[in-house]
């Protein structure tokens, strides 16, 4: 699945088309990013998410959607926001400087601009729908509650 | 995908050559592990497009007038990955499942 995701993005960025995936659950971004990474030099991915998504291998397989970003956090800029949910092992993976979890931007409204101060000027969005607090997103594989709320998200 | 183009919109603004959007549908659902039917989405969202207005309110722009063409959906589905497949052959039958 990750290759033939990676050859059908590949094939229309070649074209210079704006290419937008929709999925089907997380693990689909490994071959999205890695077409992006293909074409885009210093390629930021930011992650709208609930779940850090950093696991290395998670029930015996690398492309499971708990491994999503971890390629991405090897190889790109990557940008996490609204995460609020994940296992200690990750925590040796991510990168707190340029992590924005849920609680901390409930109280704080910095985090935007700092995120933005943060990305180069290729950016490639990957948005989970569980980043959305489970009363507006409920129909997802693994919905989260706790934040985070429509239009503040989008503002940004 | 029973649907086959996006939002509805005319026929002069779905067509690859002249649209600057492509959108990829991949209806997959191989490794979710708590609620099921994430390849369900794709359908669901073009079924939504569909009754959708297509003026944009904030940035004041019909973002269909670019052209959105909506691409084969990629439904490769046997195994997270397939590193063991040749490439070639893998090639192949992404090229066998496409019309363009």
């Amino acid at each position: 699945m990750v290759d033939a995701v990676h050859q059908a993005t590949k094939r229309y960025i070649k074209k210079n088309k704006f290419v937008t995936i929709f999925g089907g659950e997380h693990s689909i971004s490994i071959g999205t990013i890695r077409a992006f990474r293909d074409y885009y030099t210093s390629l930021t991915v930011l992650q709208l998410d609930a779940h850090a998504d950093l696991r290395k291998e998670y029930q015996g397989s690398k492309c499971n959607h708990a491994c999503a970003v971890y390629e991405a956090s090897r190889t790109t800029n990557l940008i996490q926001v609204g995460i609020r949910s994940m296992d200690v092992i990750e925590t040796t993976v991510l990168d707190k400087e340029k992590t924005y979890f849920a609680h901390e931007m409930a109280l704080d409204d910095t985090w935007m601009d700092s995120a933005i101060d943060q990305m180069t000027d290729n950016v490639f969005i990957t948005i989970d729908l569980d980043v959305f607090d489970h009363s507006i997103m409920p129909s997802t594989g693994t919905p989260s509650q706790e934040a985070y709320f429509g239009m503040k998200l989008w503002n940004f | 995908m029973q649907t086959k183009s996006y939002a509805g919109i005319p026929e002069e603004f779905s067509k690859l050559e002249t649209s600057k959007i492509v959108l990829i549908p991949v209806p997959y659902d191989g490794t979710s592990t708590f609620q099921k039917g994430a390849d369900k989405g794709p359908e669901a969202f073009l079924h939504a497009s569909e009754n959708m207005e297509l003026y944009d309110i904030e940035t004041e722009t019909e973002v269909y007038k670019q052209g959105v063409f909506l691409a084969e959906a990629v439904t490769e589905a046997s195994s997270p990955k397939r590193w063991w497949m040749p490439y070639t052959k893998r090639l192949n039958a992404i090229l066998k499942r496409t019309s363009l």
